[in-house]
C-alpha cells in the first residue's frame, strides 16, 4: 500500500457468518486477518477487496478499529466479485487495499446523544462506529445512544448476533422495524422515515447517523430535518461505484466532490450544497 | 516562458540528431499512416512526420496507456515492477503539451501518487512543436493556450521553412540541443511573427469567466437538449487529451492473474451503475453533463485549471457533431444571463 496504492495486501478469511436468512442468503460477514498488520483505519472508511482473477470492489469496514487484529466486511452478493467472495471458505485468501476515504467526525459527536438509523445492509458502515462508541474505552465520551435498524423482513436483518451484546450496553436502546407485518413480530412495521417522527426522539444535542439505499438516505434525512435536526447534525455515508479509491478513476464524484476521497461520510449540510446526483 | 537559448536545426539534419538521441533514449514521434498520423516509438528517424494538424490519438497514452498492466499475481504473490526508460516525446502540439501538467494534477497530487504514471512522466523529455495553421475544431487560444507557445516543455520547435527554430526551455532541452548552432535574430523573429499570425487567426470564442457556478451550471436548462444527439459511443473521451478515467480488468492465465487498468468513459451507463442496479447517472443527459462539468467546473474547483486544452479532437471525431465549443459557449451565455437577472 505504501508506495503503490494499486497493489493489494493479502488477507486470510478466518471466519464467515451468514447474516441474512432469506432464500438466497445474500449477505455474509467475513472476518479477515491481514498479512500487513499495519492497517490503521477509523470508523467510516472503506477498503477495496480483490478476488484475483475476478476483480475488485469497494466495501466499508464494518469492524471497528477497537476490534484489534482483524477487519470485517459484510458483503451482499450482487455482482461477479461479490459472488466470488461468497464462495470463499475459511482459510482462503483475498486482496485488500486501503483504508480509503474520510471517516465519521467522532470528536464532533463527543458529549452528544447519538441516533443511528440503518436500512438493510446500511447497518454495516454504522456498525463500525457503533462498536467504536460503545467500546469500554470510549462509551463515556458519548451520551444516550439509539440504534434503529430497519430491514425488509426478519430474514433480511443483519448482525442479529450483535443485538444481545448491544442491548447490554449502558444507556443504549435498540429498535427494529420491518417493512411488512410478520407472524410473531412484535416490533415496529413500516419504513424508517415514516416511523421516525413518532419514536419520541428529540433533536436536542443529538447527532443522527444514517445509511441505507440512496432513496432511504434521502427520505430519512428529510424526516430528520422535519423533526428539527440541523443539516450539520445529520451524517450519512454514501455508496458509489469506486474503482480506484484514490480520486483518479473518475466515476464516484457528486459535483466536484469525490466520494472516495472527500467522502464517503458527508453531513446533510454538505450534501445540500452538492448537486443531487447520488 | 523564459528561454535558455534559441537554436537552429536544418530539416536535413534532423535524422542525424535523433539518431544520436536514440542511443540514450526511446524516441516517440508522429508518423504518417494513410491519411492520418499517430505517435509511435521510432526506429527510423526518417519516418518522423512533423506537420500541421494533430494525431488522431493523443500522446497521453505514453504516460497513461489505454491498457496498462498494474501487477501480476503469481504463486500467490503480488508483483508490481514499476520502471520506465528515458524517453523523448517529440513533435507534441502546444495543446497536448499543456495537457500533461493538467493530467499531473490527478495522477501526482497530495492525496495519492500514481507510481506508474509518475515514473513515465518524470522520465520523459517533451519537445513541443508549433502549429502554423489552425486545426479544424481547435480552440486552444480560447483557453489561454497559444498554438505556438513553448510552455511546459523542454524544447519547442517552430517550422521556419528549411529549418526548425528551437526554443531551448530547460536544462534537459539544452543537453539535447548540444552542438546545434545558435539561431539568428531574423529567424527568431520569423518564428514569433508566425506565432502572432496564427493566434490572430484564432480569436477566443468565449470567456470562461462567464461560466455559472456549480449548482447553476448543473441545473441549467440547456442540458435537457445538448445530450440528445449523443449516442454514448465514448469517442470523445478516448480522443481527449485530458480524460483520465479508468476501470480495472483482471486477466487469468495458467498460474497467473494480471490486473490491467483500461481507459473507461463517463459516456457509458455502466460507468456509474451500482451493483444494486441503482445508477446516479441514469440517462445520457447526466453523462453528457458530467463530461462537460468535470472539465469546466469540477476540475477547476479541485485543481485550479480547466481540464480541456482545446485540441479539438472531440469536435473532429464525434460521429454526431456534438461540439464542446458550442456547449461551453451556451453555458457562458447562460451564466451571463443568470448573473444579469440577479443584478
Amino acid at each position: 500500500m505504501l508506495n503503490n496504492p494499486f497493489a493489494p495486501i493479502k488477507g486470510t478469511v478466518v471466519d464467515i457468518k451468514q447474516e441474512t436468512k432469506t432464500d438466497n442468503n445474500d449477505i455474509k460477514t467475513f472476518k479477515v486477518i491481514l498479512e500487513d498488520g499495519d492497517f490503521d483505519y477509523r470508523p467510516g472508511q472503506f477498503a477495496e477487496v480483490s478476488m484475483f482473477g475476478v476483480g475488485e470492489a469497494p466495501f466499508c469496514l464494518t469492524s471497528s478499529p477497537t476490534q484489534r487484529g482483524y477487519v470485517e466486511f459484510s458483503i451482499k452478493r450482487a455482482g461477479s466479485v461479490t459472488q466470488a467472495i461468497h464462495s470463499l471458505k475459511e482459510g482462503d485468501t483475498i486482496g485488500v487495499r486501503g483504508p480509503f476515504g474520510n471517516y465519521f467526525p467522532i470528536e464532533a459527536m463527543e458529549g452528544k446523544k447519538l441516533l443511528f438509523v440503518a436500512g438493510g445492509i446500511g447497518l454495516a458502515p454504522l456498525r463500525s462506529l457503533i462498536n467504536y462508541v460503545t467500546d469500554e474505552e470510549h462509551r463515556s465520551r458519548f451520551s444516550h445512544i439509539t440504534i434503529f435498524s430497519a430491514a425488509r423482513s426478519t430474514a433480511d436483518m443483519t448482525f442479529t448476533w450483535e443485538y444481545d451484546r448491544w442491548k447490554q450496553i449502558n444507556d443504549l436502546d435498540v429498535k427494529f422495524a420491518i417493512d411488512r407485518p410478520e407472524t410473531g413480530w412484535d416490533g415496529m412495521v413500516g419504513f424508517p422515515h415514516v416511523l421516525l417522527p413518532d419514536m419520541g426522539i428529540s433533536p436536542d444535542n443529538t447527532i443522527a447517523v444514517t445509511c441505507g439505499p440512496p432513496i432511504m438516505i434521502k427520505s430519512v434525512s428529510k424526516a430528520l430535518t422535519d423533526m428539527g435536526f440541523a443539516p450539520d447534525s445529520i451524517i450519512t455515508t454514501l455508496e458509489m461505484r469506486m474503482t480506484c479509491g484514490l480520486g483518479k478513476c473518475g466515476r464516484c464524484n457528486i459535483g466536484h466532490r469525490y466520494v472516495c476521497i472527500d467522502g464517503p461520510v458527508f453531513t446533510m449540510a454538505q450534501l445540500n450544497e452538492m448537486p443531487d446526483e447520488y | 516562458m523564459s528561454v535558455i537559448s534559441y537554436k537552429m536545426l536544418q530539416k536535413a539534419n534532423m535524422a542525424d540528431i535523433v539518431n544520436r538521441w536514440m542511443k540514450d533514449y526511446d524516441v516517440i514521434a508522429p508518423v504518417k499512416y494513410g491519411m492520418a498520423m499517430e505517435f509511435r516509438h521510432i526506429d527510423d528517424p526518417k519516418r518522423i512526420y512533423l506537420s500541421d494538424g494533430n494525431s488522431i490519438k493523443t500522446p497521453k497514452e505514453f504516460f497513461f496507456p489505454q491498457n496498462d498492466e498494474l501487477f501480476e499475481v503469481r504463486d500467490g504473490e503480488v508483483q508490481a515492477p514499476i520502471s520506465a526508460k528515458p524517453t523523448i516525446l517529440l513533435g507534441v502540439k502546444s495543446c497536448d503539451v499543456t495537457s500533461f501538467p493538467v493530467m499531473d494534477k490527478v495522477f501526482i497530487n497530495e492525496h495519492y501518487v500514481d507510481p506508474y504514471y509518475k515514473v513515465r512522466r518524470y522520465n520523459t523529455i517533451v519537445i513541443g512543436y508549433a502549429c502554423n495553421k489552425p486545426d479544424d475544431g481547435g480552440f486552444c487560444t480560447t483557453l489561454g493556450i497559444s498554438p505556438a507557445h513553448n510552455e511546459q516543455c523542454d524544447m519547442f520547435w517552430h517550422d521556419i521553412g528549411d529549418a526548425y527554430l528551437i526554443d531551448v526551455v530547460t536544462q534537459n532541452g539544452s543537453d539535447l540541443a548540444d552542438g546545434l548552432p545558435d539561431a539568428s535574430q531574423e529567424d527568431i523573429e520569423a518564428a514569433y511573427n508566425a506565432r502572432e499570425a496564427i493566434e490572430a487567426m484564432m480569436p477566443p470564442e468565449f470567456d470562461l469567466a462567464d461560466l455559472p457556478d456549480e449548482k447553476t451550471f448543473f441545473e441549467a436548462p440547456f442540458w435537457n437538449e445538448v445530450y440528445q444527439r449523443c449516442i454514448g459511443c465514448g469517442t470523445c473521451t478516448y480522443a481527449c487529451s485530458t480524460c483520465h478515467c479508468f476501470e480495472f480488468y483482471d486477466e487469468r492465465t495458467k498460474g497467473s492473474v494480471k490486473r490491467y487498468r483500461n481507459w473507461d468513459s463517463c459516456m457509458y451507463a455502466l460507468f456509474t451503475e451500482h451493483a444494486s442496479g441503482h445508477n446516479p447517472r441514469p440517462t445520457q443527459k447526466e453523462r453528457v453533463r458530467q463530461r462537460f462539468m468535470h472539465k469546466f467546473c469540477y476540475y477547476p474547483i479541485n485543481f485550479g485549471v480547466v481540464s480541456c486544452v482545446g485540441c479539438g479532437r472531440c469536435v473532429r471525431q464525434c460521429p454526431t457533431n456534438v461540439d464542446i465549443r458550442r456547449i461551453i459557449k451556451q453555458a457562458c451565455d447562460y451564466g451571463r444571463e443568470v448573473a444579469t437577472s440577479v443584478e
